[in-house]
């Protein structure tokens, strides 16, 4: 298993992508599937360190991935404020684009499952499940 | 990331070079705010040496783009690459702004 601790404000947000981009590639993900991890990882930390932890620099991460068969699991671990997936309306998809509200959507869209584990004492636990292969 | 500027006409080329996320959309949005400022109204958006572009940057896109509409400008996007075509379609922004191959295409099309 692959494990990845960061700390601070906004300035993770590219470190954890490059890092999900080469975990995911060393699990054998393909070019599409290790790019579909690379913004799954980028919209879910911009989640994590403008909602859960409201920009404050001390943000926690701790970011796990593995392979199983032919699927790569990643997890992201978070210990700021709870995120309720049910409180995230679906982006407006017809006629004048919104600014903003698309991250959530993409997340769902690039991955075959996304799970949140939101019964943790302290903070949320995100599960983004993708089969290696386009 | 870096932002290039240049102005054909009454068409200005934003070209963005790097990835595009929250850590780079500040500048982003300054940059557009300036253009707005200075009355700008017609603009193409250089996307041919950006690999990576989040929901981050699609915000910033859609905030210039509506508030250029207001006047009745417009933005429009050229040289798409293949990595950023798939946000582009998932959030069917294909449908709201004008694509074009190159640059030179992409300024052409406020002239016709």
């Amino acid at each position: 298993m692959h494990r990845l601790e960061v700390h601070g404000g906004s300035e993770i947000v590219p470190r954890v992508r490059t890092w999900a981009t080469t975990v995911a590639t060393e699990l054998g993900a393909e070019p599409q599937a290790a790019a579909d991890f690379a913004l799954a990882i980028s919209e879910a930390c911009t989640n994590i360190v403008h909602h859960a932890y409201f920009d404050r620099p001390g943000s926690r991460l701790i970011l796990t991935a593995e392979r199983n068969g032919e699927t790569i699991i990643m997890r992201m671990r978070d210990f700021g404020d709870k995120f309720d997936p049910a409180h995230v309306p679906p982006p407006k998809l017809e006629g004048e684009p919104t600014v903003g509200g698309y991250g959530v959507y993409l997340m769902h869209q690039v991955m075959d499952d996304v799970q949140y584990i939101t019964d943790h004492a302290i903070g949320t636990e995100l599960i983004l499940i993708r089969r290696r292969t386009n | 990331m870096h932002i290039e500027t240049v102005k054909i006409d009454d068409v200005v080329v934003v070209a963005l070079h790097g990835d595009v996320d929250t850590t780079t959309t500040p500048d982003l949005h300054a940059a557009f705010d300036d253009l707005v400022a200075r009355g700008e109204r017609n603009y193409v958006i250089d996307l041919s040496q950006v690999a990576f572009m989040d929901s981050s940057g699609l915000a910033a896109l859609a905030r210039l783009y509506k508030r250029i509409r207001i006047g009745y400008g417009d933005v429009r996007l050229c040289s798409v690459q293949p990595e950023m075509l798939r946000i582009i379609e998932l959030t069917r922004f294909d449908r709201v702004f004008e694509m074009y191959d190159d640059r030179l295409a992409a300024v052409a099309s406020f002239w016709r």
